[in-house]
C-alpha cells in the first residue's frame, strides 16, 4: 500500500471546520471518491464562503463568483471553448465529453484574497480565504461523460452605515447600519453528449444553497434600538447550457464554444426577524418560496486556439441582461454585464521524465474586464484583473497543481464610491485515478 | 513528506480571521431602505364627558367642607362626616367645672373659590350610625346620614390661615350645653363612657357643613381633627383638664358631595352611561375630583391600522392631550391623571396598567410662558398594541380619563379639556411605527 493521506485542519468562522483531503492516488473505489466530494461539498457549506469584503455585495444576490477551476482560473477564467480532458473545464458544461477516458478526475481549491478597499476618505486592508470548490468528472461512454460538485455561486460580506434618514412625520433623523454576511453555494450534476464528431451539448442541473443574510439595527434618539434580520435560505435549482465546436486545421486546432442561462429565479425561504431593543424576537414571518433573488439571462461565446504540447490561447465574452432585474436594497437600476477574458497556457519545453522539474510545468496568463451590473449613482463600476499561473505536474504525470495569482482592482473612489484592489492567490488540485481498470498488483 | 508540509503552510494561510468595520464611503446614499419609521396621527380622538354614579369618598385623606361655584362645573358642595373617640381619661371629680369644648381642625392644602368671603362652617350631631348598606365597606359621595337640624357648633370666619394663625388651625366653639353633658356623665360614670362602642351608641359623630352664603371649600386633614373637651378643678392649686376626643379612623369618614349643574353646560349630565359629547360643550370636556365628572375618550377609526397593506409594528403610542387655555385659572392644572378600561356604558373596568403592571398617567408638559404649548403626554403603547395584537379593534373602543384616585376622592381638583376648539389644540393619538419588508 503506498497510500498517501494529506489533512488540512483548519478554523473559520468559529467553525471547526475538518477538510480531509486524500490524494489517493491509487485508490481504487469510485465510491471513495463519490465519499469524498460529499464530504468536501458539506465542508463548503459549513465553511460558508467568506472571500468577499467590498460593500458592492450588498446589492443584487452579491457578488458573483467567476466559475473555473484551477486551470481556468489561471487563464485569466477564460476557456468557454475549450474541452475539459484531464482537467475539469467547469466554464461550460458541453466540454465534459472532453473528459480522458477511463478515468475520474477529481478537482478541488482553495483561494486567498489580500485587498486593499479604498474611499475619498477613508480605506481598509484585510485578508481573507476559503474554500474554493470540489469536482469530479467522470466518463460514462465514448460520447458521454459528466461532473458532479461544489462551486461558490455568490458572496457577501459589508459593513454599511446609512445616515440622515428619517422618521417620516417628523423632523427626525436617525442611522441604521446594515451588516451582511453569506453566500450561495451551487452543487452541480451537469452531463454532456457528443452529437457529432467535433459537436458536443452540455446542460447543468444545479441546486443552489446556502444563505444570504442582512441585520438592519438603528441609532437614534428618535427610534427604538432594534434589529431587522432577512435571510435568505436558499433553494432553488439552477439550469444552465452549453455547446462546443472544434476542427482542426493542420495540426492547430480551433474550438468555438457557447454557454447560455435564462434569466431565472434563485428560490428561497425568505425570512424576517424583528427584535425589540431588548433582543427579544417580537414578530417573524416567513416566505416559503420567495422569489426575492433572481438571476439574468446570461451568454458567453468563447473562441480557442491550440497547437498541442506548445500553446493555447482563449478569448471569452460574456453577457449578462442586469438591466430590468430588480432587488430590493437596490437605488439605482442595474446595468449589463459586459465581461471579456483572454488567456493563454504554453509548454515552453517538450515533457521529459530527465530535464529540471520546472521545465515540465504549464505556463499560464490571463487577463479580464468587465463592466459591472452596477451602476452607482452615474458611475459604472469596472473590474479588471491579470493573472499569472503555473501548472506543476504531480508525480505519474495525470495529476497537477494548479497555482495563479490574479491582481486586479473593482469599482472607483470617484463621488466617494469605494475601490478595492486585490490580489487573489488561487491553489488547486487535480487528481486523476484510472478507474474501472482491476488492478492486480499495487 | 515534503508535499504534506506544502499543504500544511498553504492551509494556515486560511487561519487568518478577518474582523471588518465599516468603510466610510457614499455607498450608503445609494441603497433602497426596506425599513421606514413612521408617525401616524391623523386619528380621530373624540372626548366626551361622563358622571360616574358614585365614587368611593370614604378613608379620603382630607375632609372637604364648604360650597363653591366653579364657573365650568356649577355649585359644589361637601359635608364631612366623621366620628370621634372617646378621651382616654374619663375620670372626672365631683368638683370638675367645665370650661369649654372645642372641635379643631387642622387645614391641608386644597381650597377651592373665593377666600375672601367669611366662611360658615356648622358642626351637626349625627342621629345615626354611619353603615355600609351594601356591605362593601366604603361610603360613597352620594351617602348622606341624618343629622341633627341645629347645630352643635358653628364658626365664622375668613379663611386666614396664613395670616393670623400659627398652627394653621381652624377652631371651631362648640355648644356648651353638650360639653357639660360629657362631664356631666363622666362625673357620674355613666354608661356612655364605659367603652368605644358605648360611646359611639351615645355619639353617633359629627358632621361638617357649610353656610349658605359660602363661597370656598376648605379642606382638613382627617388625623389631626380632634374635639377637646377644657375643665378645670380649683383644689390647693388651680388644676386644668384637657381631654382629647380624637379622631376615629378605624369608623367611616367620608364626604357627602352635592352639585348643582343646572346653569352649566352639562346640565344633561346625570346617568353614567349616558355621556355628554364635547360638541354639546364646547369643544370641552373635564376632570372633577369629588363629584365623579370623568372625560371619555374614544378612537373611532383606530380600527383602520388593521387594514393597513404594510408590515409593520406599532412600537410606541402617545396620548396627547391638552388642557382649555386659560381653564386653570381657578384651579391649578393637576400633575397627573389616570386612565381605565371602559365599555360602552362607561363602566369603569380596571385602572390601565403597562406590560410591566406599572399604572399608566400621563404627565403634565407646562410652558408657562406659552401656556397655549401645554400639554399632557401618556404612553399608550401596551393598550393600543394589546389592541391590536388582540386581532380586531372594536368600534367605540375608549378609555376613561380620571383623576389619580387619591385627588377624585379628596379633592375638587379638576381639568377641562380641550377637544379642538382649533386644530391646534385637537387631542392627539401619534403611533410611532417601524414599516419594513
Amino acid at each position: 500500500m503506498n497510500r498517501n493521506y494529506s489533512y488540512i485542519i483548519f478554523f473559520m468562522n468559529k467553525n471547526f471546520v475538518r477538510m480531509h483531503i486524500s490524494q489517493c492516488l491509487k485508490a481504487d473505489s469510485f465510491i471513495l471518491r463519490v465519499l469524498m466530494v460529499l464530504m468536501l461539498g458539506s465542508t463548503a457549506w459549513g465553511a460558508q464562503a467568506q472571500n468577499t469584503v467590498s460593500p458592492y455585495s450588498v446589492f443584487g444576490p452579491g457578488e458573483l463568483q467567476n466559475r473555473g477551476f484551477g486551470v481556468n482560473r489561471g487563464m485569466g477564467g477564460a476557456g468557454i471553448a475549450f474541452k475539459s480532458r484531464n482537467y475539469i473545464n467547469s466554464l461550460n458544461p458541453a466540454s465534459y465529453t472532453g473528459l480522458d477516458s477511463l478515468r475520474i478526475i477529481a478537482e478541488c481549491g482553495l483561494s486567498a484574497k489580500s485587498y486593499k478597499l479604498s474611499s475619498k476618505k477613508d480605506d481598509r486592508k484585510g485578508f481573507t480565504g476559503n474554500l474554493g470548490y470540489v469536482g469530479l468528472g467522470f466518463r460514462y461512454t465514448s460520447w458521454m461523460a459528466g461532473s458532479i460538485g461544489v462551486v461558490p455561486f455568490s458572496e457577501v460580506k459589508y459593513t454599511i452605515e446609512t445616515t440622515n434618514n428619517y422618521v417620516q412625520g417628523t423632523e427626525a433623523q436617525y442611522n441604521a447600519t446594515y451588516d451582511g454576511s453569506g453566500g450561495i453555494s451551487q452543487f452541480y450534476f451537469g452531463n454532456a453528449i457528443r452529437v457529432f464528431k467535433n459537436f458536443s451539448l452540455g446542460v447543468n442541473f444545479s441546486y443552489m444553497f446556502g444563505s444570504l443574510k442582512q441585520d438592519e439595527s438603528f441609532s437614534g434618539s428618535a427610534v427604538p434600538s432594534m434589529q431587522i434580520s432577512r435571510y435568505d435560505y436558499l433553494r432553488s435549482l439552477y439550469f444552465d447550457f452549453g455547446l462546443q465546436y472544434a476542427f482542426n486545421i493542420q495540426e492547430t486546432n480551433f474550438s468555438f464554444g457557447a454557454t447560455y442561462a435564462p434569466k431565472q429565479y434563485l428560490r428561497s425561504k425568505h425570512v424576517v426577524e424583528v427584535y425589540n431593543s431588548s433582543q427579544s424576537l417580537i414578530s417573524e414571518s416567513e416566505d416559503r418560496n420567495s422569489k426575492n433573488l433572481r438571476m439574468p439571462h446570461i451568454a458567453g461565446i468563447g473562441f480557442g486556439m491550440e497547437v498541442p504540447d506548445k500553446y493555447r490561447v482563449a478569448l471569452d465574452y460574456t453577457f449578462q441582461k442586469w438591466s430590468g432585474i430588480e432587488y430590493p436594497t437596490q437605488d439605482d437600476d442595474f446595468v449589463d454585464l459586459h465581461k471579456f477574458a483572454v488567456g493563454m497556457e504554453m509548454h515552453p519545453w517538450r515533457y521529459s521524465m530527465a530535464q529540471a522539474a520546472y521545465k515540465n510545468w504549464t505556463y499560464r496568463a490571463g487577463a479580464n474586464f468587465m463592466r459591472s451590473y452596477l451602476k452607482i449613482g452615474s458611475h459604472n463600476i469596472y473590474k479588471g484583473s491579470f493573472t499569472l499561473g503555473v501548472g506543476v505536474p504531480l508525480p505519474g504525470k495525470i495529476s497537477n497543481i494548479n497555482f495563479s495569482v490574479t491582481g486586479g482592482m473593482e469599482g472607483t473612489t470617484a463621488n466617494n464610491l469605494v475601490k478595492e484592489k486585490f490580489l487573489i492567490f488561487n491553489l488547486g488540485f487535480n487528481f486523476n485515478e484510472i478507474a474501472f481498470i482491476h488492478r492486480k498488483f499495487d | 513528506m515534503s508535499r504534506k508540509i506544502f499543504l500544511l503552510l498553504i492551509s494556515s494561510l486560511f487561519l487568518f480571521a478577518c474582523t471588518e468595520n465599516e468603510l466610510d464611503s457614499a455607498i450608503d446614499t445609494h441603497i433602497n431602505s426596506q425599513t421606514s419609521f413612521r408617525v401616524l396621527d391623523d386619528f380621530t380622538v373624540e372626548l366626551e364627558t361622563v358622571l360616574l354614579d358614585s365614587i368611593v369618598t370614604s378613608t379620603s385623606s382630607d375632609q372637604l367642607v364648604g360650597k363653591y361655584t366653579d364657573s365650568e362645573l356649577g355649585t359644589v358642595a361637601s359635608t364631612a362626616y366623621f366620628e370621634v373617640s372617646k378621651p382616654s381619661d374619663v375620670d372626672a371629680d365631683k368638683d370638675e367645672i367645665y370650661d369649654s369644648l372645642i372641635l379643631v381642625l387642622k387645614y391641608s392644602d386644597n381650597i377651592y373659590g373665593d377666600t375672601l368671603q367669611s366662611q360658615t362652617i356648622y358642626v351637626h350631631r349625627l342621629l345615626e350610625e354611619m353603615d355600609d348598606d351594601d356591605d362593601e365597606g366604603v361610603l360613597y359621595n352620594t351617602t348622606s346620614f341624618e343629622y341633627s337640624s341645629d347645630p352643635i357648633g358653628e364658626e365664622t370666619f375668613v379663611e386666614d390661615r396664613y395670616i393670623e394663625r400659627s398652627n394653621n388651625e381652624l377652631r371651631i366653639h362648640m355648644s356648651d350645653d353638650l360639653g357639660k353633658e360629657f362631664l356631666t356623665k363622666m362625673k357620674n360614670d355613666d354608661d356612655s363612657f364605659d367603652s368605644d362602642d358605648d360611646f359611639r351608641r351615645y355619639f353617633w359623630g359629627m358632621a361638617l357643613k357649610a353656610g349658605s352664603q359660602n363661597t370656598a371649600i376648605l379642606s382638613f386633614q382627617n388625623d389631626s381633627t380632634s374635639l377637646i373637651l377644657y375643665s378645670h378643678y380649683v383644689g390647693v392649686e388651680k388644676q386644668e383638664y384637657e381631654r382629647k376626643f380624637a379622631f376615629n379612623s378605624s369608623n367611616f369618614y367620608f364626604n357627602g358631595i352635592d352639585a348643582d349643574r343646572s346653569s352649566t353646560l352639562l346640565k344633561d349630565l346625570k346617568e353614567q352611561k349616558e355621556s355628554v359629547p364635547a360638541s354639546e360643550t364646547d369643544d370641552k370636556s373635564y376632570l372633577q375630583g369629588s363629584t365623579g365628572i370623568v372625560t371619555r375618550i374614544n378612537f373611532p377609526d383606530l380600527k383602520t391600522i388593521m387594514d393597513m397593506d404594510a408590515t409593520g409594528i406599532m412600537y410606541k403610542a402617545i396620548l396627547i392631550l391638552r388642557p382649555y387655555l386659560n381653564s386653570d385659572d381657578e384651579v391649578p392644572l393637576p400633575e397627573s391623571f389616570n386612565f381605565y378600561k371602559t365599555d360602552s356604558y362607561n363602566k369603569l373596568i380596571s385602572l390601565l396598567v403597562d406590560d410591566d403592571n406599572n399604572t399608566v398617567a400621563a404627565t403634565l408638559y407646562e410652558d408657562v410662558i406659552h401656556p397655549k404649548n401645554t400639554y399632557y403626554a401618556a404612553d399608550l403603547t401596551s393598550f393600543i398594541s394589546n389592541e391590536i395584537s388582540s386581532g380586531s379593534i372594536a368600534d367605540d373602543i375608549g378609555l376613561i380619563v380620571s383623576l389619580p384616585s387619591s385627588e377624585l376622592k379628596g379633592s375638587f381638583n379638576r381639568l377641562v379639556f380641550d377637544a379642538g376648539s382649533s386644530t391646534y389644540y385637537e387631542p392627539e393619538l401619534q403611533l410611532y411605527y417601524i414599516f419594513y419588508e
